[in-house]
């Protein structure tokens, strides 16, 4: 059987549908019978739909960089 | 498009191997592989419940912040814009198992976190 750090390992290939059917099932087999592992994997999925609406600004430098190469690329069209 | 691409290759420009920074929940699990410190239970059955608290959401910015690069960047393009792995692959120039690892430890770096603020209210 599955360990519960191959099934968090694994946890993303599940969710993506990327997995093997041997794998697939000895993780749901593993979820079924490890109630932390069922919750891992619930709340990995409702965190991964959350990301899109999880907003990092950018960085002073980032915004420099992205900038300056905006800038340069208008001289040169110019 | 041209602006969202040279971004990437000035967030990639500080791209290190996938292999320099650890998994954040590496240290949760005993030596037999069993959770030796499990996952706290959310309460929260939707992205929208989960991302209600503002404090958690300006937890969550500053972690975007400070993650290496190349995990944001593969979060970012892979779970923000749905761009399949073999164009990440491309446009990154990495592998993917890389990317794989690199998504895998962006995203329990988000875990860890939400976790903790779910059990103590804090980052």
């Amino acid at each position: 059987m599955l360990s519960c750090r191959e099934v968090v390992q694994d946890a993303d290939l599940l969710l993506a549908g990327e997995l093997t059917w041997q794998r697939r099932m000895s993780m749901q087999m593993h979820v079924l019978m490890c109630h932390h592992c069922r919750r891992y994997v619930k709340q990995l999925r409702v965190l991964i739909r959350a990301v899109p609406f999880m907003h990092a600004k950018a960085s002073d430098d980032e915004v420099d960089q992205i900038m300056a190469h905006v800038c340069s690329d208008e001289n040169t069209d110019h | 498009m041209q602006l969202r691409s040279r971004k990437r290759e000035l967030l990639f420009a500080d791209m290190g191997d996938a292999h320099e920074s650890h998994d954040a929940l590496a240290d949760r699990f005993s030596d037999n592989g069993r959770w030796n410190n499990s996952p706290t239970n959310w309460h929260v059955d939707s992205p929208d419940a989960l991302l209600m608290s503002a404090d958690l959401e300006k937890c969550l910015e500053q972690l975007l912040a400070e993650i290496p690069a190349n995990q944001r960047a593969v979060l970012e393009m892979r779970d923000s814009s749905d761009i399949p792995f073999d164009e990440i692959c491309n446009e990154l120039s990495i592998s993917a198992s890389n990317a794989r690892v690199l998504l895998h430890r962006a995203r329990a770096e988000l875990f860890k976190l939400v976790d903790h603020y779910q059990e103590t209210g804090e980052c």
